[in-house]
């Protein structure tokens, strides 16, 4: 079902996807912001996200923006494509699904 | 210890990456430190007073200056200093402290494409290396028939140059299944 639309996303992919949708971004930026939004929880280390930054731009779910006037000309600012916003809204779907699936199994009591 | 900064001989082979940034931590927490990649003889630089923690990312060139800055710029907002390239290995520090954050690839799926990258690159120096053996040896049987068998010595390199390369490749490939 979910499987022809490049999904289930890594966490990694997931979480720069979702900093994404909200604004347009630098690596560092997301960097701080997967960490804040996830608790602490995830962390994306330098290469990772390097690698994962070139990955969706690859595959066309991000896209390179200009950078604000004055920012670092160094730091590439990045932005959420229409297709990353589709993949991102799906994978969504697939995790509620899933976790619709489970709970009612996982409230019933286990027979053995 | 030496007390200027010096070169020092370096060997070590793409496989045992992970062994050549323990062997830098270690020589910093000796006070000798990483300072500049260079072929078989790095520059190392006596400070008493620092530690570091090294990290080695393997890169193929990056295409233009743009990219460059950039994959240096999110290292460097990561903590890390960028000290200098050596055939496709990036070389990295951060100053060490017991909480410092280490790991550059963070999820098993960079880890793993990691490894596919240096995997594909020892593929790609075997075949290589394969061809141009099997080229000269070809060549100087139909040359010199009467000099290839008393040329062992250069055979023996070949051998040797072949049979590390493919245990190269096969620790490369445990590596990935691992991280599968």
């Amino acid at each position: 079902m979910f499987v022809d639309e490049g999904l289930p996303l890594t966490e990694g992919f997931f979480y720069i996807l979702l900093v994404l949708y909200s604004a347009p971004s630098h690596g560092y930026a997301i960097m701080q912001h997967v960490e804040r939004m996830s608790d602490n929880h995830v962390r994306i280390g330098a290469g990772t996200l390097y690698t994962a930054l070139g990955t969706l731009l690859k595959k066309g779910l991000i896209q390179s923006t200009p950078a604000p006037e004055g920012a670092d000309p160094r730091r590439k600012m990045y932005a959420i494509t229409e297709a990353g916003q589709s993949v991102l809204r799906s994978e969504v779907e697939r995790l509620k699904h899933m976790a619709r699936t489970a709970e009612p199994i996982l409230r019933t009591e286990r027979r053995f | 210890m030496e007390h200027v900064a010096h070169r020092r001989l370096d060997i070590w082979l793409t496989w045992q990456h992970e062994r050549e940034e323990c062997r830098l931590d270690q020589l910093s927490e000796r006070g000798v430190h990483f300072e500049k990649p260079g072929f078989l003889f790095p520059r190392f630089h006596p400070d008493s007073g620092a530690r570091y923690v090294y990290r080695l990312d393997y890169q193929p060139p990056l295409r233009t200056r743009d990219a460059v800055a950039e994959y240096r710029a999110l290292f460097a907002d990561a903590g890390w200093e960028y000290k200098g390239r050596c055939q496709g290995w990036q070389y990295f520090r951060k100053p060490w402290s017991p909480q410092a954050v280490v790991d550059v690839y963070t999820d098993r799926q960079s880890v793993r494409n990691w490894y596919r990258r240096i995997h594909r690159m020892i593929g790609v120096v075997l075949l290589v290396e394969l061809f141009l053996a099997g080229y000269e040896v070809g060549l100087m049987r139909a040359v010199a028939p009467h000099v290839w068998r008393w040329a062992w010595p250069l055979w023996g390199f070949w051998a040797g140059l072949l049979v590390t390369l493919g245990y190269g490749f096969f620790k490369i490939q445990q590596k990935r299944r691992g991280s599968a």
